[in-house]
């Protein structure tokens, strides 16, 4: 749909023009939707290259307002996540994103301000790739629903400290071995969680369960 | 023929085009595991287990659907797809019952098999498990266990592309997913013994066999199927001189659905319905008497009957093996000029024809062709001889596998004609009232109980094989007319086996020339008549 729409502008102002927006390598516009902690939420059209702040301030409204930016899903849950320090400098593009290691992927933003409970987050992020599983190959059929009880145990207060080891072990018999790329679109999310909020999940540990306040959040 | 030409785990291997890798590593002898690919179905690549590593591609992939490519470069048991396959294994025991100790599978489960090759994992699930159906009875034949099935969907695609019956489908999704009937129907497409044994692990049991015995206990002995012309390799499985209930079997390669099918075998012939029958004559008041004094009796009829004492008819059966047939077309020519025929009905006319697309055939006996190949046809059928007999009377009456008269309609044809033949002799594996009639009834062991040979619909003269001690007091068909012959004075070589049978047959029967029992391949041979 989104190529569909690109199209009559593009007839109407011809390829090369179309070509000179954006970045060299990644050219033209996209389409952002952008959800969670932002005053204005919604679906933007803008060039690619554009910085993923002016994009959340000028364009999304910027975040909740009182609130500092948390962390920031890029492209759709099954993508790595950023944490505020990493989004001050990339932009909305392929080559920044993978410089980052992450995805502009279906381009849906999610913004996360401060009191957001990561862990939670990422709970939510599992049950819904666990009720998304199709059940047709073991990895995934398997591995989704054991990753979301393992993140929901820090979140209950039930988890032991090797259990974020065992969230690793667990991606990696899911990684790359299944049929569709949802175990992995899974797994990407639940790794970078745990690399680059390890703290948080640590602090679940030691509180014995969320030390955040129930829903809503944030 | 293309070939391509690969390196797997460093052996080098030609293969046809388009063989896929787990089967280019079978043929060096490398047992990649699997639970979803069988050689028979479609490939499904759900399980994977059977992941393996090939140089210059990302990502590990599955063997079962992987096509050798020429020059491709193959890793089975490296660290990366030892890593994969424990994986994959440890995630489908995460909700498996691990109930080995009251399940029928264990034993022959690729759960435990490969567990104890490639996983030896100390579970690091720690919930509670998804619970679905248990005990589900899928009549008449089946049990289904929803939590030990991994749902490899073997049996969901046999039913698709074999049967074509459509019984079995997944319902719900991720970890409720579950194999089930349509509005819990049962599973009857005639084929569900297979159902049982395509699957892997224990989720489709054998409801004969629940509970019944460890399979380990089970000793498998090759056979062929004799409930119909096809002839399908089966193994028949032994313990304690019992059959199991749970025929396992195989098919012979030579059909093209590979080896994933089997007859149905769910009246099995070799567990008796009534009692034995026992050997005794008519003047013993139903007693059972000595093997000797009787066979002397019957072996000076036949001699009176070879002086020209009247007329001998003989009626065979499509049920005894080509040995047999052929000794008892030998024992009424020397008991002088007889009819003699095998034609019980006209189940011969279907020996090829196929009742469906899988394996059934129309002829429900498995020797038909062996019987005709072996000149046993002669004149008239059975029941034409029987009716002639009853009009104009016969010295000699000699009919095998009498027990099968009742079924066949043709027991009053029997009865009538025996009142009017001087002497009467009846082969019989179980007792039947129609053997009342007999003068002498000589009891004979079941197919279970006897080796031979047997010719398919396509004259595929094939192995059967004894599994168990006869278990009544009887003598195969075969010692009966050698040991008649014998007293007959009949110029015929004290055979003992069915081994020398075959091969002093096969020095006489053109269509069997050059073969020898021993000899006989694994699939049998194909003679011409």
């Amino acid at each position: 749909m989104e190529t569909l729409a690109a199209i009559p502008w593009i007839l109407r102002h011809g390829g090369e023009a179309y070509a000179k927006l954006g970045t060299p390598k990644s050219t033209g516009t996209r389409l952002f939707s952008i959800s969670g902690h932002v005053n204005k939420p919604g679906v933007y059209e803008v060039e690619l290259g554009m910085p993923l702040m002016t994009f959340i301030n000028d364009h999304a409204g910027g975040v909740t307002t009182g609130k500092k930016l948390k962390a920031v899903i890029p492209g759709g849950s099954s993508v790595p996540i950023l944490t505020a320090e990493e989004c001050r400098d990339v932009a909305l593009d392929f080559e920044s994103m993978a410089e980052k290691g992450t995805m502009l992927g279906s381009g849906a933003i999610i913004v996360m301000a401060e009191g957001t409970c990561i862990v939670r987050s990422l709970m939510v992020l599992t049950r819904f790739y666990s009720h998304e599983s199709c059940g047709q190959c073991t990895p995934c059929r398997e591995g989704t629903p054991w990753l979301y009880r393992l993140i929901k145990s820090f979140e209950d207060g039930t988890a032991s400290e090797k259990d974020l080891d065992l969230v690793e072990y667990v991606c990696t018999a899911m990684m790359g071995n299944t049929i569709c790329p949802l175990a992995d679109a899974a797994v990407m999310p639940t790794r970078s969680y745990i690399k680059k909020f390890r703290d948080e999940f640590v602090e679940h540990l030691k509180h014995g369960g969320c030390p955040y306040p129930a829903w809503p959040l944030a | 023929m293309a070939t391509v030409t690969l390196t797997i785990d460093g052996q080098t291997v030609t293969v046809p085009a388009g063989t896929t890798v787990i089967e280019a590593a079978k043929t060096i002898g490398i047992d990649i595991p699997r639970y979803c690919y069988h050689p028979g179905l479609s490939v499904a690549g759900n399980c994977r287990i059977c992941l393996v590593e090939v140089e210059k591609m990302p990502k590990l992939t599955t063997s079962c659907s992987t096509v050798a490519a020429e020059g491709m470069v193959v890793h089975t048991k490296n660290a990366r797809v030892k890593e994969a396959t424990r994986g994959v294994l440890e995630l489908m025991l995460t909700n498996h019952p691990i109930d080995c100790p009251v399940c029928d599978q264990a034993g022959e489960c690729k759960l435990q098999d490969y567990y104890m090759e490639v996983g030896r994992h100390k579970s690091h699930f720690t919930y509670e498990k998804t619970h679905k159906p248990k005990v589900v009875e899928l009549p008449p034949h089946l049990m289904f266990d929803g939590e030990r099935c991994i749902l490899c969907t073997r049996c969901v695609r046999f039913c698709d592309e074999i049967t074509k019956t459509h019984d079995l489908g997944l319902i719900q999704r991720g970890t409720h997913t579950e194999i089930d009937t349509f509005h819990h129907r049962g599973v009857d497409n005639g084929y569900t013994g297979n159902l049982h044994e395509i699957c892997p692990v224990g989720a489709l049991l054998s409801k004969d066999f629940r509970f019944k015995k460890r399979v380990w206990w089970l000793k498998p002995h090759k056979s062929v199927c004799p409930h119909c012309s096809t002839g399908c390799n089966i193994f028949v499985d032994e313990s304690d001189g019992e059959v199991s209930d749970s025929a396992r079997g195989r098919t012979r390669t030579s059909t093209s659905i590979g080896s994933a099918t089997k007859a149905a075998i769910n009246t099995n012939s070799s567990t008796p319905k009534t009692a034995f029958a026992a050997p005794r004559t008519k003047g013993s008041n139903g007693t059972p008497m000595a093997w000797d004094a009787i066979l002397h009796g019957v072996a000076e009829r036949l001699t009176k009957a070879a002086q020209g004492d009247g007329r001998v008819v003989g009626i065979a059966s499509p049920w005894l093996t080509n040995e047999e047939l052929f000794l008892f077309r030998r024992l009424l020519t020397a008991a002088g000029h007889a009819d003699v025929d095998f034609r019980l009905d006209d189940s011969h006319t279907k020996t090829t024809v196929r009742e469906d697309d899988v394996l059934k055939r129309a002829d429900k006996n498995p020797n038909n062709s062996g019987a005709a190949l072996l000149g046993l046809r002669g004149t008239k059928d059975a029941r034409t001889l029987l009716n002639e007999v009853v009009e104009t009377g016969a010295s000699l009456l000699y009919v095998l596998d009498a027990h099968r008269y009742e079924t066949l309609g043709l027991a009053d044809a029997l009865r009538s004609a025996a009142a009017k033949a001087g002497y009467v002799v009846m082969h019989a594996t179980h007792d039947c009232a129609v053997l009342e009639a007999a003068d002498v009834v000589l009891a004979t062991p079941t197919f279970a109980e006897k080796d031979g040979t047997l010719t398919n619909y396509e004259n595929r003269v094939q192995r059967l094989r004894r599994a168990i001690r006869p278990r009544h007091d009887s003598r195969t068909d075969l010692e009966i007319f050698v040991k008649l012959l014998t007293l007959a004075g009949a110029d015929v070589p004290p055979i003992v086996s069915a081994s020398e049978a075959f091969n002093w047959m096969a020095a006489q029967v053109p269509a069997l020339s050059g073969l020898t029992f021993g000899g006989l391949p694994e699939q049998g041979v194909v003679v011409k008549p």
